[in-house]
């Protein structure tokens, strides 16, 4: 499913922070609250401890001797005082006390105060509900027992402070959040560019157009990615050039006979001379001689192509194979003044087709009696060994460069600073045949500096052969 | 008019230079490259056909070390490349035509009368001095519109002198035009063709400047 990395990292990026400022939101809210109500309950302890001691002041310091009872013209004024004495707060105004003297005495209380009693006369605090009103309290006797001091706070005054303080907690993620989005897409973007740069890079080229696309600029982790492609552009560019190869040297042996014909033919019409007419006809008949054994050849390469039926494997004398391919190759030889020897040791038998077989033979001794010089030496070897048989042909000739060796069984490669004629196929064959009898080739310089040409056979039973020819064919359907 | 050929082919450079003698052309045929700068250092030629495809160095980078060499000669280049590119290739290392293979001799004739028409700076097909008229083309000669017969010895002559109307040739200088390497020439060859064509084209129209050679005017 396609996405972008760009829209993934910035949904998870923000999920993650809202998840974690919401969760430092919550314990900061509920660390908040916990002090709060700890610190609002000593408030009200403390007033009513410092409403105690007020009123106990009061009462004793009128009437030391008396008893504890007041007169009803004091009452104004000791609560001024109270009040005075009061801190100062915020929230004071919502504080409420009732106090009591002489027990069930009703005798002070706050404006704020509701008419009932805030609370029994229990010590300590409590919680109670008058008129909708939900009140925290705390109770305070003196230890006579006369005095009864009762200190409420509305609970609405702590909860509106904790929940102001929960908003100013959520504030800054509500006005960070967009500002967070924007630097992420942006910051994403910026690490995303050599990407994109690459991407456009590569989407510039045309087809041919395969040099490797630059690293140095592009983070570690598309590296791997960079040299991959750089491989695949490298393979490619390989397999292009061989295949354009191919085709102009196809063209080329294709093409120049075919001119050459044209030419020819165009003479031998146009000249009124009989002698000129006569050589051009000539040249026409050895041009198509020429094409017939191109045809042939390509024919020849298309039936040995693996997969194509017809093939069939029997036993068949080796040596005799090679003896005669010697044979018909000797009159070549002497008329190039060349030494051609055969040796072998003992009569070997293959497993192969002996037409494919002569014609691989046939086609190595050709090359190495047309390549190598006039009063030059060939000698063909059949021998078998640990390794398994082995047709031999060595020559004193100029020999393959060790770099061209890979080149020269593609199809119509031609050495440079060849003069020799041919098609160019004629190393195609053997290998296409060498192929289907599994037999392997190794090119190597002969003792005498010039090419050597070893087919090795590791010997095979016909249903070896066989099998695999019937796995060729399965592949091919 | 002479032409330097380059093609490793035995029967279609036996076709090319044969089929061109036939247009009157001089051609001297070479199947490598190993032998250009000697053919093209003795030699002065009019145009060059090169194939692309040769044995050892390839008539692509041939025709790059002549052009970088500084010589301009008009040159033809024959291949079996048919493709955008490679004959973009060729024209862009200095050819002046390309022909693909196989190509006809009739058309190879004429783009070289055109490349050295072009290069001889005249861009008419006909080559004319006083009342003679030639169609290099039709092979074709008249004088005061009559028509001409000449052999084809006579026919290049006549050719050399009107390409170079004006200009004194050298003795020398015909026999290099018209005669490739290997032809032997008897010493008055070239005196019996003047003598030749003065009778059938008149006698004034080319005169002979003792010591130095023939010009026509």
């Amino acid at each position: 499913m396609p996405y972008s990395i760009r829209q993934r990292l910035l949904v998870f990026l923000l999920a993650l922070t809202i998840t974690s400022w919401s969760i430092i939101a919550l314990i900061s809210y509920l660390e908040a609250r916990s002090e709060i109500e700890t610190l609002f309950d000593a408030h009200l302890v403390q007033s009513a401890k410092v409403l105690l001691s007020l009123v106990d002041q009061e009462l004793y310091e009128e009437k030391p001797s008396s008893g504890k009872t007041l007169p009803g013209n004091r009452e104004k004024i000791e609560l001024n005082d109270v009040e005075e004495h009061l801190l100062k707060h915020t929230y004071e105004k919502l504080l409420a006390f009732q106090i009591s003297v002489n027990r069930d005495h009703f005798n002070f209380a706050s404006a704020e105060a509701p008419a009932q009693p805030l609370s029994d006369n229990q010590a300590g605090f409590s919680d109670t509900t008058i008129n909708g009103v939900s009140w925290r309290v705390f109770t305070l006797h003196d230890p006579a027992n006369v005095i009864v001091v009762r200190v409420g706070e509305p609970y609405s005054v702590r909860s509106n402070l904790i929940s102001e303080i929960a908003f100013n907690l959520l504030i800054p993620l509500l006005i960070g959040l967009p500002v967070i989005s924007v630097l992420i897409w942006k910051c994403v973007g910026l690490i995303l560019e050599p990407l994109n740069k690459v991407a456009g890079d590569i989407q510039q080229r045309n087809s041919s157009q395969l040099d490797p696309v630059h690293s140095y600029s592009v983070p570690d982790e598309i590296k791997p990615l960079i040299n991959a492609l750089n491989r695949l552009f490298y393979r490619l560019d390989k397999v292009i050039k061989s295949e354009r190869r191919f085709t102009a040297d196809a063209a080329h042996e294709l093409r120049t006979p075919l001119a050459g014909l044209k030419t020819q033919a165009q003479i031998a019409l146009k000249t009124s001379d009989p002698k000129k007419r006569e050589h051009a006809l000539n040249n026409i008949l050895l041009s198509v001689e020429r094409m017939t054994h191109l045809v042939e050849q390509l024919l020849l390469l298309a039936r040995l192509e693996p997969g194509v039926s017809g093939i069939h494997f029997e036993n068949c004398n080796l040596t005799r194979i090679t003896r005669d391919v010697v044979a018909d190759l000797y009159p070549a030889a002497i008329s190039k003044k060349i030494t051609l020897e055969f040796h072998y040791d003992q009569i070997i038998q293959v497993t192969a087709n002996p037409y494919a077989f002569t014609m691989l033979i046939r086609n190595l001794l050709d090359n190495a009696i047309r390549y190598t010089p006039a009063g030059g030496q060939v000698d063909v070897h059949v021998f078998e060994d640990a390794a398994g048989i082995t047709v031999r042909i060595a020559d004193n000739g100029p020999g393959i460069p060790w770099e061209l060796r890979e080149n020269v069984f593609k199809r119509f490669y031609r050495a440079q600073n060849v003069h020799e004629t041919g098609s160019g196929l004629g190393l195609s064959i053997v290998k296409q045949i060498a192929d289907l009898h599994h037999a392997v080739i190794y090119l190597d310089e002969s003792s005498k500096k010039g090419l050597q040409v070893d087919v090795c056979l590791t010997q095979k039973t016909l249903t070896d052969l066989e099998t695999n020819e019937m796995h060729y064919n399965s592949a091919m359907n | 008019m002479r032409l330097l050929l380059i093609e490793d082919d035995e029967i279609l450079g036996d076709g090319i230079a044969e089929g061109l003698r036939e247009y009157a052309y001089t051609v001297d045929w070479i199947k490598d490259s190993n032998q250009f700068d000697s053919a093209i250092s003795t030699t002065i030629y009019d145009a060059i056909i090169l194939d692309w495809n040769l044995p050892g160095e390839s008539g692509l980078t041939l025709l790059q070390h002549y052009r970088d060499s500084g010589k301009s000669l008009p040159v033809l280049m024959l291949t079996a490349r048919d493709t955008l590119e490679d004959k973009i290739t060729g024209l862009d290392h200095g050819a002046d035509d390309y022909m693909v293979k196989p190509f006809d001799l009739d058309e190879l004739a004429a783009r070289i009368r055109a490349l050295i028409r072009r290069d001889h700076g005249r861009s008419h097909p006909l080559l004319t001095c006083g009342d003679i008229v030639m169609d290099i083309a039709r092979h074709v000669v008249t004088k005061a519109g009559e028509p001409v017969t000449l052999s084809l010895r006579e026919f290049s002559l006549l050719q050399l002198l009107l390409e170079n109307a004006g200009k004194v040739l050298s003795k020398s200088r015909i026999e290099d035009s018209l005669y490739a390497w290997g032809n032997e020439i008897e010493s008055n060859t070239i005196e019996v063709h003047i003598h030749n064509l003065r009778k059938k084209i008149g006698a004034d129209t080319i005169s002979t400047i003792r010591g130095v050679g023939y010009v026509i005017r």
